[in-house]
């Protein structure tokens, strides 16, 4: 303790864990505020220093646990202050985190790639929802935009702006004040109207505002603006998360002095004029739709089922979402450049030259992949045996079209209406529709297009078609069910659609029908409007095609009734799965017991198919199982006449087909629906996966002689990707995961400048021997402590049993490796095939 | 010297056939007579009979999980090292003494 002219100083370590963040922020505010005197701390590990007096300026000075800081009082109360102070920072200080969380850094949800995760950068781990990555700034959904014309609108005068801001603070802290006296208040609401009430208190932060008035002649807007954006720009180069965890209470705060201030001169409705990765809490499908794809790069939100329509839409233009993300939801500051992964399953805000390579190579390797699948585009798909099926595409909007022709689509096999309802207060005009159909057929150009009458109720709720609370929306008033109240409705569309079929093949399905006279009902109004469209010699598709979606298991036992009515039926397999074990599809904990390859599940879609085929209908299966090349097999032994599919897929469900025979997924199928357990199906299509595709365990396409990695990781990723690229894997992530399980065990460096790394995974469909040359040495935790240039890689299906062929092709080539000779000939031969060849001799591979 | 041997790895793929076929060039090697058995994922193979444990001077232990049938070894000289010293420096295992 010194003590000149009045000047008071105290040097102390900070003992708090997480530092010096929020809460003892806090409490320093509380103590300073008691006292008349100055106090001021200055943080000597980064020369900082902060008004006592202002929460944000003291979390600002970002003091971590152990950092050297200095209290200076100067003041008439000094001693009196200095006595609390001290007192609180020894006593209190060291355990003011002890019933808080220690920050940790990752929890144990999504795999992350090494790659990534040794990158040296922070990463946030997230729930992936749909696949893909993107790049690009952050843009809050929710938050407020001003229209340039008012931040840059005329400065009235300094005492006029003054009084807004008075006004505006004044009113804040009332109101948060009332809210306080709430009763009903959570603990973690509380905390939040705490951070609230600090921060529009806070000294730091209002003088801030003032001084813009003053000095920069800003008016309230701008100065409101640039004070928040300065806090918070301090505040996201802080350590601590806990810190940067406050941004968002800021930003809360300033939108609503803001719209206290300009009310309805806020705007909400955002532009996107960059890359973007938007924020949101939930999104509805009709905002979804406003944002310009152009730049939207990917979405972060905070609430999102597995198969909301959201995520179907977002999932059809190949935008990637993530949810859950640890720590930092929605405290992301505007504009930042991130990265979200949706493969993996995490957030990045830094972005290295590690990150960078790491994302040029997935999108080298998605291209590669892209041009893989070009010639399965053209043709439908075509089974080892030449039967031939149509995949199609799951779309929502019209212009969608073009890109699912693009990407291979035979057809649309399900056109989602609702969404052109969302967000009206009145149902659009008959032309609106029509307009919208017709360039669904003229886009599709020949091919067909199957439109699905309005899907209402459920979770999708029309504003302008009111629905009374129900307490099982699912099991209430939807679909078909709504069709006889709202009789306009399916009036109009009906004759839009009929008048659409005028310019290109057009197919009608029916959602959610349970019984025969739903259908009879819509066929009644369809003979109406056609009468009616011939009475005014309008041109329509008079043998326009008629089906049912089969999403309620009771469609199966009237499907011989049906049969005069319909033409064909297009199974969901999400909603029948629901209805037919009772689950909600929202519902993880009761709907993932069920999946797609539950034998009771698959019977059901086998007998509707066998069914409809015996009344000469034909089937489309649509929902999330025709999506999976695992079941593919399954529906081909079903015998479907088409698939429906998210856009992406269309291209790898037409070249899987390529790999299987419909006799022996017929055979398949015929055992499977026999099973009583989920395993033992599962044990079959794994059976059925390693010995019915016609890939060899050694190929050119797994030789690499000019690898460009830089570290083990690298390596390592480079294997799984091209196991992908060769179509052994669906899941080149759980692989990774396989093959850095075993490297943890200890290192597969072998010395002599080899490296075999291996696993034993259910994720490979075959087994497979991954030969590469590195163009630089690296290092790889070797035996002999020697860096790494030829790389085996073996990947081998668990479960195989004991004896198998295979298993003495990976044996040979572990004695074989032992040898110099082998190793010499893999180090010299020039060229892949030759390098094929060898082994293939070496390890009596026939063939 | 007659040696018997075992080998066996976590995953039972590579470093157990690795193994086998070092510990048996280097016996070579060395004027040593050697029999490996692996323990892999394909099961016991090259399985040591109760013949060749009795004639046997000493028995090679390069393993990393639990052995089968150990009951076989019960009264044989063992050597035991981590699977890894028969890739790195198997001379060395031969030279070592027996408990």
């Amino acid at each position: 303790m010194a003590d000149i002219n009045n000047i008071i100083e105290y040097q102390f370590t900070c003992p708090a864990i997480n530092g010096l963040h929020a809460r003892p922020a806090n409490r320093l505010e509380q103590i300073a505020s008691g006292y008349s005197s100055q106090i001021i701390i200055e943080n000597l590990q980064n020369g900082k220093s902060a008004n006592a007096r202002s929460i944000l300026s003291l979390i600002a000075a970002d003091v971590k646990v152990d950092d050297k800081c200095l209290l200076k009082i100067t003041g008439d109360d000094s001693d009196l202050a200095y006595k609390e102070l001290t007192q609180f920072i020894e006593k209190e200080l060291p355990i003011i985190d002890d019933d808080a969380i220690v920050e940790s850094e990752n929890y144990n949800g999504a795999y992350i790639s090494p790659v990534i995760r040794n990158a040296g950068v922070k990463v946030y781990p997230a729930k992936p929802v749909t696949s893909g990555f993107g790049i690009g700034h952050i843009v809050h959904i929710d938050d407020i935009k001003l229209p340039e014309t008012l931040i840059n609108s005329e400065y009235l005068n300094s005492q006029d702006e003054l009084a807004l801001i008075e006004n505006a603070f004044d009113h804040i802290a009332d109101s948060l004040k009332a809210k306080a006296a709430t009763l009903s208040l959570s603990t973690v609401e509380r905390q939040i109207l705490q951070a609230h009430k600090s921060i529009i208190n806070d000294s730091e932060l209002k003088d801030k505002i003032k001084f813009f008035i003053i000095e920069n002649k800003y008016n309230a807007a701008k100065a409101i603006i640039t004070a928040f954006k300065y806090f918070s720009e301090i505040l996201c180069k802080a350590q601590s998360q806990l810190i940067r965890d406050r941004i968002s209470d800021l930003q809360d705060i300033r939108n609503q002095l803001l719209n206290f201030i300009y009310g309805n001169q806020v705007m909400t409705k955002i532009c996107l004029d960059k890359p973007s990765i938007c924020v949101a809490d939930s999104m509805s499908p009709s905002d979804f739709i406003s944002l310009d794809k152009t730049f939207l790069k990917g979405l972060i939100l905070k609430e999102v089922g597995p198969t909301s329509h959201i995520v179907i839409l977002a999932r059809s233009c190949n935008i990637p979402i993530i949810t859950d993300v640890q720590y930092v939801d929605f405290n992301l500051p505007e504009g930042q450049q991130v990265i979200i992964d949706s493969n993996y399953g995490f957030l990045l805000t830094e972005i290295n030259e590690q990150v960078n390579r790491f994302y040029d190579r997935e999108k080298k390797k998605s291209s590669f992949y892209s041009s893989n699948m070009a010639e399965f585009i053209s043709k439908p798909a075509t089974t080892q045996d030449k039967k031939t099926f149509k995949v199609m595409a799951n779309i929502a909007m019209a212009s969608e079209v073009e890109t699912a022709i693009e990407n291979g689509a035979d057809g649309i096999g399900l056109f989602r209406t609702e969404i052109m309802l969302m967000g009206r207060d009145c149902c659009p005009a008959e032309q609106e529709l029509f307009e919208e159909y017709k360039k669904s057929t003229v886009l599709a150009n020949g091919k067909s297009v199957t439109i699905r009458t309005f899907d209402i109720g459920g979770d999708k709720n029309i504003d302008f078609i009111p629905i009374a609370d129900e307490k099982n929306p699912t099991l209430g008033y939807r679909g078909v069910r709504v069709y006889q109240k709202h009789k306009e409705l399916l009036h109009t569309q009906l004759s839009a659609i009929l008048r659409a079929s005028a310019f290109g093949p057009i197919q009608i399905v029916i959602p959610m029908v349970t019984s025969y006279d739903e259908v009879l009902y819509v066929c009644t109004i369809l003979n109406k409007v056609k009468q009616e469209l011939d009475s005014n010699s309008i041109n329509y598709d008079k043998d326009i095609k008629l089906g049912i979606m089969a999403e309620v298991p009771s469609v199966l036992f009237i499907i011989d009734q049906l049969a005069d009515l319909i033409d064909f039926i297009n199974i969901g397999t999400n909603d029948l799965k629901q209805y037919y074990f009772a689950a909600d599809r929202e519902n993880q904990q009761v709907y993932s017991k069920y999946p797609d390859h539950h034998p009771a599940f698959l019977n059901l879609v086998s007998r509707i198919i066998s069914e409809a085929h015996n009344k000469n209908l034909y089937v489309c299966v649509c929902g999330e199982m025709a999506n999976s090349d695992q079941y593919l097999p399954l529906l081909i032994g079903a015998g479907i006449d088409s698939l429906s599919v998210s856009i992406p897929f269309i291209s790898r469900i037409k070249a899987a087909t390529s790999l299987h025979n419909s006799h022996i997924c017929y055979d398949m199928l015929k055992n499977i629906i026999k099973c009583s357990s989920i395993d033992q199906v599962s044990e079959i299509l794994a059976g059925y996966s390693l010995y019915n595709t016609e890939k060899s365990i050694i190929e050119t396409e797994l030789i690499d002689l000019d690898v460009d990695c830089n570290n083990k990781e690298e390596v390592i990723k480079h294997i799984v990707d091209t196991l992908f690229l060769d179509q052994r894997t669906n899941n080149y992530i759980k692989l990774e995961e396989d093959f850095w399980k075993r490297e943890e065990i200890y290192s597969t460096g072998l010395g002599h400048g080899f490296a075999i790394p291996h696993c034993k995974t259910s994720h490979i469909s075959k087994n497979s021997i991954c030969v590469f040359r590195l163009k630089k040495p690296i290092e790889w935790q070797s035996i002999d402590s020697e860096p790494v240039n030829i790389v085996i890689a073996m990947t081998i299906r668990e479960n195989q049993g004991a004896g198998n062929a295979h298993m003495n092709i990976f044996s040979r080539l572990a004695r074989n490796i032992v040898h110099k000779s082998f190793r010499n000939q893999l180090k010299s031969i020039e060229d892949k095939t030759t390098i094929v060849k060898y082994l293939r001799e070496q390890l009596e591979l026939s063939g | 010297m007659k040696y018997i041997a075992v080998t066996a790895c976590p995953t039972g793929i590579a470093h157990t056939y690795m193994a086998a076929e070092n510990l048996e060039k280097t016996a070579k090697k060395l004027g040593h007579e050697i029999k490996v058995e692996t323990q892999g994922a394909m099961g016991i193979e090259n399985e040591l009979t109760a013949d060749d444990v009795r004639n046997a001077d000493a028995l090679i232990l390069a393993v990393d999980i639990m052995v089968e049938k150990m009951e076989r070894f019960d009264d044989i000289p063992k050597i035991e090292v981590p699977i890894q010293m028969a890739l790195k420096d198997p001379e060395s295992i031969f030279a070592k003494d027996v408990k």
